[in-house]
């Protein structure tokens, strides 16, 4: 009897299958409990948590472009109280393992709020949302003493594994993949989004508030699977890899790749469902192969 | 679902009737849905225009590639429906509040008053503006239920030849605003301008806005419009807002 097995345990935390809902695409997690079988999922990753709450940007904040969106929401978010006092108790009830992705304005920040994430005990994970690129700020991940820093100082104080999100606007990707894992990163996700812009040609205004925005979707896979690739390449920590993952099909490319899980973002706003049917679809994809494992395919590119 | 019938009811806006039990049975007016629609990548949302036995119409213009491309579907193909979504139009101040129903409406805005209208079961008053009497799309609709109408034309094609909120305007004067409560719906400037009356003369009521969307549900934080301080969410916290409370 052939029993497909779609686990996967990325540093200590178990997953029944590889599909984790990317930050920013499905909210603290209890909101959609009434529309999509959450229990279907590998894991959740929350909207990223900022210590104060933030409002966002002004609109418009989306855009969609040939295979894909434009976003500047600019984290908005309840902020860290809120956070604890509001959604703790639907999120230790989804039965699926919670990742909070957090960001902070100061490396102080990023500390603080590990710090106070500490206590609580449900949580999977701390995703450092290092890559967010509209906020007014530098991106971290430019800025390697800082990147290095943050990660190094939350890994000291953690309680629970710390993953590492990359954005994919960096000279060499491999190095700040390894520059992660040497700081004590338990993971790596990647990638964040791609910056990008659209004008009308109308009104000769953008069509996004803050002028340029994140790029998302279908039409970014091609550029966040050589992110993954060459990522993974480069270290030995397990490896969340996403961007565009549209289907089972998708999702084995990144596994194949060397990535262990997949993050499923966008899919969701044109799908609700999609990131069950992608671990569904992955598994039907070794079923026809007679494979009966992620095991079986991860890594597996042949050079 | 199954698409029945798409056809075109005056240049350039269609009516879409789906096959659409479930839909049919929990939709109320003010809400919308989100069509998957092929050749573009977000699903378009799409105020429901109408709903009688298990059949869901949405009324719509072409506007870009996505309503192009809806404009082509025939019937018998399969649409890709979510729904029914938002909060819809309150009715309880027309219903048990016995107030007479104002409601002003522009280009396609005019579909989601349709739906109020059919569901308030006693007629109001009708404001109506377009470029021209071919773009006033339901006015048969609006005159079965027995709802009076005030229409205004940019080319006089109508007895009123300018602006509808003007009409509107003139109709509230001496007016006791108690007595009334009001529904808007159209393009934004339109929207602001009532409002902006509205508020002059003390009126209450509600309206629908719009926004970009990607979602659809809340999920995105993409629908994001002004609200006091800070923002709400057009798909979650609306589409259906207090006039008060936006403007």
């Amino acid at each position: 009897m052939n029993k497909i097995d779609l686990s996967v345990n990325i540093a200590g935390i178990k997953l029944t299958n590889p599909v984790i809902t990317a930050s920013g695409t499905f909210g603290y997690g209890d909101e959609l409990a009434d529309l999509v079988q959450v229990r279907n999922l590998g894991a959740v990753t929350t909207k990223t948590i900022t210590l104060g709450p933030r409002t966002g940007n002004p609109p418009p904040r989306i855009c969609e472009t040939a295979g894909g969106m434009l976003n500047t929401i600019g984290l908005q978010n309840i902020g860290l109280q809120r956070f604890l006092d509001e959604k703790l108790e639907a999120l230790a009830g989804l039965g699926v393992p919670v990742i909070v992705s957090i960001a902070g304005s100061t490396f102080e920040e990023y500390v603080a709020i590990t710090a106070l994430l500490n206590q609580v005990k449900f949580i999977a994970a701390i995703e450092l949302n290092l890559s967010c690129p509209n906020l007014k700020k530098t991106i971290i991940c430019q800025d390697e003493e800082l990147f290095s820093g943050i990660i190094r100082k939350t890994s000291k104080i953690k309680q629970h594994p710390i993953i590492a999100k990359l954005s994919p606007q960096v000279q060499d990707i491999r190095r700040l993949a390894a520059l992660a894992e040497s700081s004590g990163a338990d993971a790596l996700s990647l990638v964040n989004t791609f910056p990008g812009m659209s004008i009308d040609v109308n009104t000769f205004r953008p069509r996004l508030s803050t002028v340029t925005g994140g790029l998302s979707g279908p039409c970014i896979k091609p550029l966040a699977l050589r992110c993954v690739w060459e990522a993974a390449q480069s270290v030995g920590i397990p490896v969340i890899g996403g961007g565009g993952i549209a289907s089972g099909q998708d999702a084995a490319e990144f596994i194949i790749a060397g990535a262990s899980a997949v993050s499923v973002g966008t899919a969701s706003f044109v799908d609700p469902d999609a990131p069950s049917r992608i671990a569904e679809e992955l598994r039907e994809y070794l079923k026809a192969r007679k494979l009966g494992s992620l095991g079986d395919i991860k890594g597996k590119l042949k050079l | 679902m199954t698409i029945r019938e798409n056809t075109q009811v005056c240049p350039g806006y269609y009516r879409i009737v789906l096959d659409a039990e479930n839909l049919a049975r929990v939709s109320c007016p003010g809400q919308f849905c989100m069509l998957k629609v092929p050749g573009a990548y977000l699903r378009r949302p799409l105020s429901i225009y109408s709903v009688s036995g298990s059949s869901v119409e949405f009324l719509y213009k072409v506007v870009g590639r996505g309503t192009g491309w809806l404009s082509g579907l025939l019937p018998g193909a399969a649409l890709e429906v979510l729904g029914p979504l938002g909060s819809g139009y309150t009715l309880d101040d027309a219903i048990s509040g016995g107030k007479h129903p104002l409601l002003v409406a522009g280009g396609t805005g005019i579909a989601s008053l349709n739906f109020l209208a059919e569901r308030l079961r006693k007629p109001g008053t009708l404001f109506y503006g377009a470029k021209s009497r071919t773009e006033l799309v339901c006015l048969d609709n609006f005159r079965k239920l027995g709802w009076k109408m005030e229409l205004a034309t940019d080319d006089g094609s109508t007895a009123y030849r300018g602006l509808v909120t003007d009409v509107f305007e003139n109709f509230l004067a001496g007016k006791e605003v108690n007595d009334y409560v009001l529904y808007i719906c159209g393009p934004a400037q339109m929207i602001a301008n009532t409002a902006r009356i509205a508020i002059d003369f003390e009126l209450k009521g509600y309206v629908s806005l719009e926004e970009k969307m990607a979602c659809g549900v809340g999920n995105c934080q993409g629908c994001a419009i002004k609200y006091k301080d800070s923002y709400r969410m057009v798909c979650k916290d609306g589409p259906v807002f207090k006039i008060e409370d936006v403007f």
